[in-house]
């Protein structure tokens, strides 16, 4: 997985194109996958078989259903909410398919499907040039809106 | 008004019924990823096979995270998914970082390393991860705070 700066860089990227005013439910979405499943780095620190998988929460439906739960802790129009949430959940996806590894990927399927999906297009450690990249598109699109050159007139 | 109470009355039950019906089925696919993998012998790692029955389930390529336990110049012993396995070989350890082994598992059960990924400084990304949900919980309580009914605009 890329860290958690370039996946919350790239989520912001995905906000400020859908022109969102609240843009942390984008990046609470983007965060949802990664906080359940890597609880199991708790066993791998500690030098436990993994008997207990929690993998299944890195799984674009498992993540659907943990927004379904999330969403109406949240005073604010119901719809909207789930929508931002799985906006920032399709970002964390398009980021992590990209790495790469020599076995395994992302159950893009699941539970359909137990087949993984990867790019093998870079290793985590070189997650830094994605998180340079995006800090650059980031930065381009705030100072295209404060330009006026994107018209931020209409707001998700 | 009597009709739109009794509405949102239904609206409200409805909506607690899907919460309900989402939790359940949440829960119930944990479990069944965690019970498939433990009743289903296809669904434990190649690891834990091979070592089972290294004739029947030898001359593969496989791979995963590690940790070198011991080093000597042909061989290092590799901790991996809860294993201490020999492989033939030698690496360089990462510095700062974990590394990312590709095996060979043999039919008479050696295991040779074919390849390997060190994650130099890797640990670095700890740190960028915590700045980040930093950020996160900054822009989150800038537009939410938290009152008895739920997250609410601030």
């Amino acid at each position: 997985m890329p860290d958690w700066l370039t996946h919350i860089v790239i989520a912001l990227i995905f906000a400020e194109i859908i022109n969102t005013e609240k843009k942390s439910l984008v990046i609470l979405g983007t965060l949802l996958p990664d906080i359940l499943s890597k609880l199991y780095l708790i066993f791998f620190y500690l030098g436990l078989p993994p008997y207990v998988t929690l993998g299944s929460f890195h799984t674009p439906f498992m993540t659907f259903l943990v927004t379904l739960l999330v969403a109406p802790l949240f005073r604010y129009h119901r719809a909207k909410t789930l929508i931002l949430l799985n906006v920032g959940m399709l970002s964390h996806y398009l980021s992590d398919i990209m790495l790469r590894h020599y076995v395994g990927g992302i159950r893009m399927l699941w539970p359909l499907s137990e087949q993984q999906y990867i790019l093998n297009w870079f290793w985590s450690d070189q997650a830094i040039y994605l998180l340079a990249i995006s800090l650059a598109a980031y930065f381009l699109i705030r100072w295209s809106k404060t330009s006026h050159f994107i018209n931020t007139k209409h707001k998700v | 008004m009597v009709i739109f109470l009794s509405c949102a009355a239904f609206s409200k039950k409805v909506n607690k019924s899907v919460y309900l019906v989402v939790s359940i089925l949440t829960i119930g696919l944990v479990a069944y990823d965690n019970f498939d993998r433990i009743a289903d012998p296809r669904q434990r790692t190649y690891l834990d096979l091979y070592l089972d029955n290294p004739a029947l389930y030898g001359g593969h390529k496989w791979g995963s995270w590690g940790t070198i336990v011991n080093q000597s110049d042909d061989h290092f012993y590799l901790f991996m998914q809860g294993h201490t396995i020999r492989v033939q070989g030698s690496v360089q350890p990462a510095i700062w970082g974990e590394t990312n082994y590709y095996l060979y598992f043999g039919e008479d059960g050696t295991i040779s390393l074919i390849d390997y990924h060190n994650q130099d400084y890797f640990y670095l990304y700890y740190l960028l991860s915590f700045i980040g949900f930093l950020i996160f919980l900054w822009i989150f309580f800038k537009e939410w705070k938290l009152t008895k009914r739920g997250f609410e605009n601030a």
